[in-house]
């Protein structure tokens, strides 16, 4: 491979899956290209440098070996070529011969015959000297001479154009005189002497040329010669270095691999430089480095894997596919209560005592989890109960079995994963007992107990719902709703109850409802329904419990239709209290007229005729005068106690102790010129009508005070006692007339009065009026007395009526 | 005599009227007395219209008012003299025999002046009376010298 300064080796990208980054000298070269070719001796320069001298040599040998090559056939051109012009000069002379010849020949037989070779000739002449002109172009010599050469023949060939004419034209003699001349002689001797000097020229150059050529091919045979020794001992040289430089490191390399391929990622190349072999022992190094990580890695996730199993607390086995146990956790020991065996599938159960859920049928062995594993088949939540000698309690298991199958997905075992159920069953089996006592508990309430979901289905319903309901279990419940048991009516309502309480997530409390009871009759129940929600708060449907208040609705509707009746009756009362009072109002009005009629003519009649009428005129005059007075006060006592049956009562917090003090003090007139010893004892806070109140409590004293008129001294005492059964008593008592017990009850009638009005004055209004009031505030009257022996007049108010 | 304010009296029944005119004449009242049989003349009085369109100008000194009459009654002649302006500052006495304490209300709430129960008795009749002319008709205006002499 070549590497140069353009294609530099990258440095290892880190695995993206390795765990560990990559250590070691590929990493720490970091991401720019480590390898610089130019100032570095690699590998390739190193080879080059070995083979380049000797390929210099061999250039210039061979460069020499071809100039010779090359130089031969021009030395042969050259010698051709002499010898073509040696060859042309020898013709010339020739022809300048035959010129010569038939010049003569001529001139001495006039015969026309030999003009012809003359012609001839000279034309051949011409020719060669053209010819030698080309041939001798690059020798200055040789033109030179050719330059003589051709004026030499120029010469002779006009010599014997006029030898020729002068024997045309003068005869004989004249031509052979100019021939005695010599001249044409003298012309081509000279013209010989230049042919011999070129071709002395010539024959000197071939000499030359020749020598020249052999010189060349002694220089190149000594130069390949040598050149090849030089290049083979540099090419023996080069390659004893290149085989020190790389087989070296190579055999290093070799080494690591051996070394790593045996196991020792440790091991590292070590080699410095920075050559090709260098980086390939950096990126082999930092090989080996990432191949000891990811070994680490595994080791690491195997350690995992392992402490997992290890500490986990489901137990896990593993046996390959002969039933050989590969791995026993220390949970599975603990759960089972033993260790791996080397026995067989076939005898598992046995040895582990394993049986089906009933805890008494041994477990076939076949159909353990795990020798159904090994077999390639899965099995889940399997329950086994595991009982021996070891675990003389048992213990309750849940298996799940899986086969185990290599990456070729071939059958290599089997593992089984379990845990210990025993105390989930247990909790379990107590959470079935309390639900059943909670369900117990739910069946014997008389109230509708349900649970539902939130789609208003039922989940749950108690035994008195069901009776409702007409179902006999409670499995038939779940799933329905409400319209599978009520007219849709009502199924409806509850709906749309549950609707409410599940929207809103509020608790819908005592919401009335009609229901049919179990024996179809129409009833009310008051329902609450609250929402049910799962541990994130979304509400997942809704309890609720419903009493039956049929009863109480009657009821309620019973005092509905009382009240209803009360009211109608009130609206008589006031109709006839309306009646009674226009009656008061006229009696008031139109009765009360004629009695000051009578009063008040009798009185102007004692005033007019007083003087004429005897004395007893004047007594019956005022006999109609007395009696007119006094109907006018029963009529004025009547109506107050007719108003004080129909008043309106307010009631307010009153101090009866303030009442009686104000009483006394404005019956002192009446008590004027009489002893008279006032006792008024703690009085209570009452709650009455203020009005009505004052008059009793006026009535009663002034009552006392008229009473007590026969005696030297009066003594009297009102007081107040608070009664066992929670009743506030007041009593007046006083030492004067007294009654006769006889006829206590008539004390309180209207116009009753046990005394004559001579004896004390009255109208026998006032304890009516008592009683009508006291009867007002919810209490009760009563006295006590005897003849002479003072009276005590009593009266209750209930407990309620007292202020706190 | 003419300087006078009459005093207007409406009550139906006679004995009371008689007993009321006695009453008033006991004291030397100089005023005149008019005396109406029911509240619908006492309006007329009061208006100048019917039997009483032709008497002479002014309201009168007291007007003295039963409750119970034929026609129109006394609240309503009262309520009529408080409503109306010109009538307003004639001050009105209910006398009545009725202890109605709605009566009594009625009447304060509609604005009398004051409100008396007849007594039975005749001397406190006779009192009341009294009372109430000399303060309305005499003692609120004093004539000096113009009295009736007996």
């Amino acid at each position: 491979m070549v590497v140069g300064p353009d294609r530099c080796l990258q440095p290892m990208e880190a695995d993206p899956i390795a765990v560990t980054p990559p250590t070691g000298p590929a990493r720490a070269l970091g991401g720019s290209c480590w390898y610089e070719g130019g100032g570095v001796m690699t590998v390739t320069n190193k080879v080059r440098t070995g083979f380049a001298f000797p390929l210099v040599i061999l250039a210039i040998v061979g460069a020499v070996s071809w100039r010779n090559a090359v130089q031969i056939p021009e030395t042969v051109r050259w010698v051709e070529h002499t010898l073509k012009v040696l060859e042309i000069l020898r013709d010339s002379t020739a022809s300048l011969s035959e010129l010569e010849y038939a010049t003569r020949s001529y001139i001495l037989t006039g015969e026309r015959q030999y003009l012809e070779p003359y012609r001839t000739a000279e034309t051949k002449l011409h020719q060669r000297v053209r010819e030698l002109r080309g041939l001798t172009a690059d020798n200055p010599n040789q033109q030179r001479r050719l330059d003589e050469f051709a004026e030499a023949v120029g010469q002779r060939i006009a010599v014997a154009k006029h030898g020729i004419e002068l024997r045309d034209q003068q005869g004989l003699d004249a031509a052979l005189e100019s021939v005695r001349s010599g001249l044409g002689n003298r012309l081509g001797e000279r013209t010989r002497m230049i042919v011999r000097q070129m071709e002395d020229e010539e024959n000197q150059l071939l000499d030359q040329r020749q020598r020249r050529s052999q010189a060349n091919a002694k220089a190149a045979i000594s130069v390949s010669g040598y050149g090849t020794l030089v290049a083979f001992l540099f090419v023996s040289f080069a390659s004893v270095l290149i085989a020190s430089h790389i087989t070296g490191p190579v055999g290093r390399l070799v080494e690591a691999a051996e070394q790593i391929g045996s196991g020792a990622l440790d091991y590292r190349v070590a080699m410095e430089s920075q050559d090709e072999l260098g980086v390939l022992a950096k990126a082999f190094n930092g090989m080996a480095a990432r191949l000891q990580a990811a070994q680490k890695e595994l080791q690491h996730q195997t350690n995992i894997l392992e402490s997992v199993l290890t500490s986990i607390d489901d137990g896990v086995v593993v046996a390959d596919t002969a039933g050989r146990f590969l791995f026993f956790n220390p949970a599975a020991e603990r759960i089972l209560q033993m260790g791996p065996t080397d026995s067989g599938p076939g005898d598992w159960t046995e040895r582990y005592g394993c049986f089906l859920p009933d805890a008494k049928t041994p477990y076939p062995p076949g159909d353990l989890p795990l020798a159904r594993a090994i077999r390639g088949e899965s099995s889940d939540d399997v329950e086994i109960f595991v009982r021996h000698s070891g675990l003389p309690q048992g213990a309750w298991l849940m298996l799940t079995g899986r086969p185990l199958k290599g990456e070729d997905g071939a059958l290599r075992g089997g593992v089984v994963v379990f845990n210990d159920t025993t105390e989930r069953r247990h909790a379990q089996e107590a959470l079935t007992k309390e639900r059943n006592l909670l369900r117990t508990l739910i069946d014997q309430l008389p109230e509708y107990i349900f649970v539902k979901d939130a789609q208003s289905g039922y989940l749950l319903a108690n035994a008195a719902l069901m009776r409702v309901q007409g179902i006999a279990s409670p499995e038939k419940v779940v799933g329905r709703n409400d319209f599978d048991f009520f007219p849709n009516e009502l199924a409806e309502r509850y709906r749309a109850g549950d609707q409410v309480v599940l929207g809103s997530g509020e608790a819908l409390v005592d919401q009335e409802e009609p229901i049919v009871d179990p024996a179809g009759n129409p009833a009310w129940i008051s329902t609450t329904k609250v929402p049910l929600r799962d541990a994130g708060g979304s509400i997942i449907g809704l309890v609720g419990i419903c009493h039956d208040i049929t009863e109480r609705r009657q009821t309620q509707e019973m005092i509905k239709k009382l009240n209803e009746d009360l009211r109608l009756r009130a609206l008589e009362l006031e109709t006839v209290n309306k009646e009674l009072e226009a009656f008061s109002y006229s009696v008031s009005h139109d009765l009360k007229a004629p009695l000051r009629h009578i009063d008040g003519f009798a009185e102007l009649l004692v005033n007019s005729a007083g003087p004429i009428l005897d004395e007893r005129s004047r007594r019956y005059l005022n006999t109609i005068s007395h009696s007119a007075k006094r109907l006018g006060q029963l009529i004025d006592d009547l109506l107050v106690f007719s108003r004080m049956g129909r008043a309106e009562m307010r009631a307010t917090r009153l101090p009866l102790e303030q009442l009686a003090r104000d009483a006394v003090r404005e019956l002192d007139p009446d008590a004027q010129g009489r002893i008279v010893s006032w006792t008024i004892g703690a009085l209570p806070l009452v709650q009455g009508d203020p009005a009505m109140m004052r008059l009793v409590i006026d009535n009663l004293l002034s009552n006392a005070l008229k009473y007590t008129r026969t005696r030297a001294q009066a003594e009297i005492e009102i007081g107040s006692r608070q009664d066992p059964s929670g009743e506030v008593v007041i009593f007046v008592r006083d030492n004067g007339a007294g009654f006769d017990m006889q006829y206590a009850h008539k004390l309180f009638g209207v116009f009753q009065r046990l005394h004559s009005t001579k004896e004390f004055e009255g109208t026998g209004v006032g304890l009516a009026n008592v009683r009508r009031i006291i009867h007002r505030h919810g209490g009760r009257t009563w006295a006590e007395g005897a003849v002479d022996g003072g009276a005590t007049f009593y009266f209750s108010l209930p407990k309620f009526m007292e202020a706190a | 005599m003419a300087d006078l304010k009459a005093i207007l009296l409406a009550e139906d029944d006679p004995n009371d009227v008689e007993l009321t005119l006695e009453a008033l004449a006991e004291y030397n009242l100089a005023n005149e007395v008019v005396v109406v049989q029911d509240g619908a003349e006492a309006l007329d009085y009061l208006y100048r219209r019917g039997q009483h369109a032709d008497r002479g100008n002014g309201n009168p000194a007291v007007v003295l008012l039963d409750i119970k009459m034929p026609k129109v009654d006394g609240l309503e002649v009262l309520r009529t003299i408080k409503e109306d302006p010109s009538l307003k500052a004639v001050p009105v006495v209910i006398l009545t025999s009725s202890r109605e304490e709605r009566d009594l209300v009625e009447s304060y709430r509609l604005g009398v002046n004051a409100y008396v129960v007849k007594p039975v008795q005749f001397l406190q009749f006779v009192e009341s009376v009294r009372q109430l002319g000399q303060f309305w008709a005499v003692i609120n205006e004093p004539p000096l010298g113009s009295r009736k002499p007996r």
